[in-house]
């Protein structure tokens, strides 16, 4: 079976501002050799702290930004050297949603607009009506009904608006999900509203999903596979039940050990 | 040690906080718990004496043979600081830019008459180390951008503790860190509460964090009280059905062997919420009862607002 997305010895560094000794600049080597592979309809969790590298890791996984080195291939066909132009139907079958969905939602666009914006991309002759079917069916699926079509995102809670997100990204019928931190931001309420939407997607849709966060409760409840980083590097992957039932490395010992745990 | 009694915060026609009634002894630290919109800060606030402008509190806030409330705002300095301290979840707001970390412990032990320049800087020297930053010494000297944001919050709790306050009002201290720091702190804060017998109202999302920390805990929805209790006893056995819908909105384990099932619909708008309990609508329990009266509070294992409690298991 080819993985849908596969990265190998990935590096992505930045140079800091100001000198270092010698005049040498002084470099942050944010993803540092980094290999991974995700099966098509599972969901990859990557959990780390601040620091960690795995926003960074997830932008380099879409497209977002360029590795240094290493290579990425999407569906056995490498996609990381290839030119900005050869790189868009893959942009479409890889789609991303971040912590804030203020980021991804432009707050003077009607949601219906926000949502097509991916598929005027993608499909510019589309006709009024088809494009509009297509996105209420997909507001429908993430749990709108169609009066959202014509409101504003600040009309919307926070929960709500990471529904537009998820449909936004959804719209171009991508095959593979990268969610950095979605639920991070939302009232624990919302959160699990939100959980379950994704887990509904990815059996619904057989939607590939990585999910980034640094809770380590979310993570274990989306996941099959889980990934761990410090400091740019992978430590400690595998099965979920496996990480968390029996962790190898210290750093995820320590990480699960300081877990917020409810204690009754 | 503080009674609070019928506290409720308007802003014009918005009532933010309705009836909240919660007491607090010396070395006791109670969880107030609650999503966006619960009122959980402005709660926090009204007892610092630090509303928004706007904001009107009613009601009462005994502390120390006074009503807060009742106090002028030079009063309120001479209490706010000495025998209430503070900690907010973001550090950089809350400590200077421009002044060394060892200076701004000390102007305020100076300013509350507590200790000389020389006792004041001792002082902050010895509140550096006991809040664990690494090489007191150079600290004293540091400023808070030079910190990370575990250490800021460090040293925030040091300010925050620098003159031996009965109580501290600490607002989501740990939730912007990452869990391994905030397993720390919390640990620290529990030390420095066994250590001084300080009481501590600790506001807070995360019940997690409440059952390592409160002895009681007081849920909070829609500004008014839903479910309090003795933390054990009330997260064993939530007598309220919001206390059960937060339990049961943190995930164990994975989907496949444990589903969620989240409450339905949204957080409340406040100037949205029906007559009676602010739950009813996403309440699994709720009728035209709960819509339209206020439930009063019903003692158990714990005391819930609620026409339809759960019985004792």
């Amino acid at each position: 079976m080819t993985a849908i997305i596969a990265a190998r010895n990935l590096v992505r560094a930045y140079r800091l501002p100001g000198e270092g000794l010698l005049g040498r600049r002084r470099r942050l080597v944010a993803v540092d050799d980094v290999s991974l592979e995700l099966d098509e309809g599972k969901t990859l969790g990557i959990v780390g702290e601040s620091g960690s590298g795995k926003s960074t890791l997830a932008r380099l996984l879409v497209g977002l930004e360029r590795p240094d080195r290493g290579t990425i291939a999407f569906d056995g066909a490498t996609i990381s050297n290839l030119p900005e132009r050869a790189l868009r139907p893959y942009r479409r079958a890889m789609q991303m949603v971040f912590q804030d969905p203020f980021g991804s939602l432009d707050p003077r666009m009607r949601v219906i607009d926000s949502v097509a914006e991916p598929l005027d991309i993608a499909l510019p002759g589309l006709d009024r009506d088809a494009r509009e079917a297509r996105v209420a069916a997909t507001l429908a699926e993430v749990g709108l009904g169609t009066s959202a079509l014509r409101r504003y995102p600040h009309q919307f809670s926070g929960g709500q608006r990471q529904r537009i997100a998820i449909a936004r990204a959804l719209i171009t019928g991508p095959r593979l999900l990268v969610a950095d931190e979605p639920v991070s931001a939302l009232d624990v309420s919302i959160q699990a509203q939100i959980l379950n939407l994704l887990v509904d997607l990815k059996l619904a849709r057989g939607l590939s999903i990585i999910f980034i966060s640094h809770n380590l409760g979310v993570i274990r409840y989306l996941s099959d596979h889980v990934a761990v980083m410090l400091r740019g590097r992978i430590v400690e992957t595998g099965p979920t039940e496996r990480v968390f039932g029996a962790p190898e490395h210290p750093y995820t010992r320590a990480l699960i050990a300081a877990m917020p745990v409810l204690e009754r | 040690m503080i009674i609070v009694e019928n506290l409720s915060i308007r802003l014009g026609e918005l009532e933010i906080v309705r009836g909240l009634s919660f007491t607090l002894a010396p070395g006791e630290v109670l969880g107030l718990v609650g999503e966006s919109g619960s009122g959980k800060s402005m709660t926090a606030l009204a007892v610092l004496g630090l509303l928004p402008p706007g904001m009107r509190a009613s009601g009462s806030i005994r502390f120390e043979g006074q009503d807060l409330l009742r106090l002028s705002e030079r009063e309120l300095r001479a209490v706010r600081g000495r025998r209430i301290g503070m900690v907010f979840q973001e550090p950089m707001t809350a400590l200077n830019p421009v002044m060394t970390i060892g200076a701004q412990i000390a102007e305020g032990v100076i300013r509350h008459g507590l200790a000389d320049a020389a006792g004041a800087s001792k002082r902050a020297l010895r509140l550096i180390a006991r809040v664990g930053l690494p090489d007191p010494a150079a600290r004293l000297h540091a400023y808070p951008h030079e910190l990370s944001g575990g250490q800021r919050q460090r040293a925030l709790i040091a300010l925050a503790i620098a003159c031996r306050p009965a109580l501290l009002v600490a607002d989501e201290p740990t939730s912007a860190l990452d869990v391994t720091v905030q397993a720390e702190l919390l640990a620290l804060l529990r030390e420095i509460r066994d250590e001084t017998g300080m009481a501590m109202l600790f506001i807070t999302h995360d019940l997690a964090v409440v059952s390592r920390l409160a002895d009681r805990t007081l849920v909070l929805y829609g500004g008014r009280a839903m479910e309090t209790g003795a933390t054990r006893a009330l997260l064993a056995a939530p007598r309220h059905p919001y206390t059960h819908g937060l339990l049961a909105a943190i995930p164990r384990g994975n989907a496949h062997a444990n589903p969620l099932r989240p409450m339905p619909g949204q957080v409340p708008e406040l100037d949205r919420l029906p007559p009676g309990c602010p739950f009813f609508g996403r309440c699994p329990k709720g009728d035209a009862l709960c819509r339209d009266v206020p439930p009063p509070p019903v003692p158990g294992a714990s005391i819930a607002w609620c026409h339809r409690p759960e019985a004792a298991p």
